[in-house]
């Protein structure tokens, strides 16, 4: 997490410093993808944060009787607090199990270097759903 | 959680996020779902996280905690 708020400052603070110095190394960095490095980060600590809400709550939940059991994937675990909390279980996983992360996991997403947007899909084969990445642009071209 | 360096908006998201998470781990707690403070100190031997310094290594890494190092 402190990687991504060193990452969160640099770009948000010291960005024209930042992506002179990327595209002046000449390996490939230019104005244009440099933000991309930020979104991929980002995209990388909410896919890990999202696990490890998974990983800690194996460890506090009773997983020798079903609907646990002590290997779940994410999906698992949340169908499974669907149906031993009918108050809260359904809101409280559709914070979490939204449509980018299955996207995230799963490598369905893409950025295209004429627009400044996040495209993704939910499975191969369905239509693409696009997302703006201004507000990293915002900031990269201040 | 500190919520210092966030916008009104945003900390009234995680703060009602905090309200959610709290309020689903009493509804797991009176299901009998949760562990209790004894089974915690002698996990399942089942499962993956008998162990928890996996998981303190792991919260090292990509979490705030400080090493022991």
């Amino acid at each position: 997490m402190a990687t991504a708020k060193a990452m969160n400052d640099a770009f948000q603070s010291k960005d024209v410093q930042l992506t002179s110095c990327l595209v002046e190394l000449g390996v490939g960095f230019t104005q244009g993808n440099v933000g991309n490095m930020w979104a991929y980060d980002m995209f990388s600590v909410f896919i890990e944060s999202t696990e490890m809400l998974k990983n800690h709550l194996l460890v506090v939940l009773r997983t020798n009787k079903k609907p646990f059991k002590p290997r779940m994937t994410l999906g698992e675990l949340f169908s499974a607090i669907r149906t031993v909390c009918p108050h809260y279980g359904s809101q409280f996983t559709t914070e979490v199990n939204v449509g980018l992360r299955n996207a995230f996991s799963h490598g369905l997403y893409w950025i295209r270097n004429d627009r400044p947007d996040l495209y993704y899909t939910e499975e191969l084969g369905r239509n693409a759903i696009v997302k703006p990445l201004s507000d990293i642009l915002t900031v990269i071209a201040k | 959680m500190p919520l210092s360096g966030l916008s009104n908006q945003e900390q009234a998201y995680w703060s009602s996020i905090g309200n959610l998470t709290g309020n689903l781990l009493d509804e797991l707690k009176k299901g009998g779902w949760l562990r209790n403070e004894a089974e915690l100190a002698a996990p399942d031997t089942q499962s993956p996280w008998s162990n928890t310094q996996y998981l303190c290594e792991i919260q090292r890494t990509h979490g705030d905690c400080e090493s022991n190092e």
